[in-house]
Parts: structure tokens; sequence; C-alpha cells
């Protein structure tokens, strides 16, 4: 086969840029909690001064179908997705069947500082965005010191 | 193209079009695609049929950037992304509905003409 002259630069810039795209979604999370690329839902997790932010992109889903549970540290997304596909209706033929359909759970670690007494949870559009606080106890505060 | 690049190119179709999980039927009348689309507004994308090739295209925008939001991991994508799907037989792009919920999109689309009686 002949694939005419190439300068060897550009094989390898192309072949590094297949590389990152076959491999580019496993190396991405770093945490082994995070290694769930591809799991249902796709989540993300971030902390701010006051609070732990948990976002998750989980479409198709009943609001009243998914339990956000917190027990021992772990925080727990699970729920169903049945398919949307109604196969029990005469003269349906499926081509893709590509969304995940079945029960889910994502477990996240909390950091001890979380207060699982304070946890806000809102569904929007696709959209889970959970809010853990943090202990009061545990933000950086002055101490006032008494003279004797 | 070099074969060993041919080679790492199947094992992912696209990063942008994997991130678009979708579902294609039909029914006695009707094709019908139900893609997921979370965290899109209603006016960031955009649906076309040409000829039968249904394009769905738009944009997922992030939040906006909190400075002082640190991050730990990170499996939702944003940007703009783009999905062609070829519908089976020939369609009539006229009478096309859309509809989202729950951060999914259904197109329904109208096949040209009826399906032809089954044999038997």
């Amino acid at each position: 086969m002949s694939t005419g002259l190439r300068f060897p630069a550009d094989l390898l810039a192309e072949l590094h840029q297949q590389l990152e795209q076959a491999i580019g979604p496993a190396s991405r999370s770093n945490s082994i909690r995070g290694s769930g690329w591809g799991a249902f839902p796709a989540i993300d997790v971030g902390t701010t001064p006051d609070t732990i932010e948990i976002a998750a992109f989980a479409p198709g889903i009943d609001a009243g179908a998914v339990q956000v549970t917190i027990d021992k540290g772990l925080l727990t997304i699970a729920g169903e997705r049945s398919s949307a596909i109604p196969r029990q209706q005469k003269d349906v033929s499926v081509y893709a069947e590509e969304r995940f359909n079945g029960s889910f759970r994502r477990v996240i670690s909390l950091p001890e500082d979380a207060d699982p007494a304070k946890v806000d949870a809102t569904y929007q559009d696709g959209f889970l965005r959970i809010t853990v606080a943090k202990r009061e106890s545990s933000r950086p505060r002055r101490i006032e010191i008494s003279g004797g | 193209m070099n074969p060993v690049l041919r080679w790492l190119r199947r094992l992912r179709p696209s990063a942008r079009q994997a991130a678009l999980p979708a579902d294609l039927w039909e029914t006695a009348h009707a094709l019908i695609v139900r893609i997921e689309l979370p965290g899109v507004a209603a006016g960031d994308f955009r649906v076309r049929i040409d000829g039968n090739v249904l394009r769905i295209r738009g944009e997922k925008r992030a939040e906006a950037h909190d400075p002082a939001r640190r991050y730990h991991f990170v499996e939702r994508a944003f940007g703009s992304f783009e999905r062609s799907i070829v519908l089976p037989g020939t369609v009539q792009a006229a009478g096309t509905e859309t509809s989202c919920k729950d951060g999914v999109l259904t197109v329904i689309v109208r096949k040209a003409e009826p399906a032809p009686p089954r044999p038997g």
C-alpha cells in the first residue's frame, strides 16, 4: 500500500493524537474512586472552602427514583433507569440501543469534615447536583484570647 | 493512512460522539431517536435532517468557574458536540417533532412511505 512520503515528525504527532484519543479518558482520572470512566452516571467531585460538591449527569431519570444516601462517610447515588424503547409494541424494530439501562450505583468517599446532616440535592434536566456542607468546627476560625 | 494509525482510530469512534449515547428505533410510521443531552440548554443545540441523516450539534456549557473550587475528579465532558445518525430508509423532514425532558432529547421523524405489508 502506498501512502506517499511523510515526515516522521508528522507521523509521530498523529500517532500521539490517536493514542491520546484511544486511552485519554481512561487516564484522565487519577483517583481510585474516580476510575469509573464510562460508568453511569458520570460524576465530578469538587470542594470549596465550605462545601463538597458532587455533580452528576443522569439524564432520563425520574427524580423520585434516585436515592442519595450517606453512611459512614460514603455517599451513594443509586437508582434504576429502564429502557425507553417500547419493545412490547407491535411493529417496533430497534436499530441502536447505546443508552445505559438497568440499576446503577456510584459511591463517593467523603472527606472527614463532611457534615452528613447538611446535604442538599437537586435534579433538573438530567443534572443531579449534591452539596454537602463541611462541619462548622472544621472551618478555620480565629480564637479570641482572654486576659487573666 | 498508516495501518497502525488506522487501527488506532478504530479503537474509539470519536471522543465527541461517545459522550452522546443514543437509542434508535422504528415504529409503523416513524423513526424515533433518543439522545442524551444532560446539562444542555434548550437554545444550545440544533437538529437538522439532510436526506436520511439526522444531525445534532451544539454546545455543552460548563458551569461558571469558581476559583475557590478544587476538582478531585472529573468524568463529565463539556464543549461542542456533534453527532450524525444515518436513519434507515427514506424519511420526510417535514413534520419532525423534537422534545426534551430530563436531559434526553427525543426526535420523531416521519417515514416517507408506510412500511410494505409483511409477507405471510
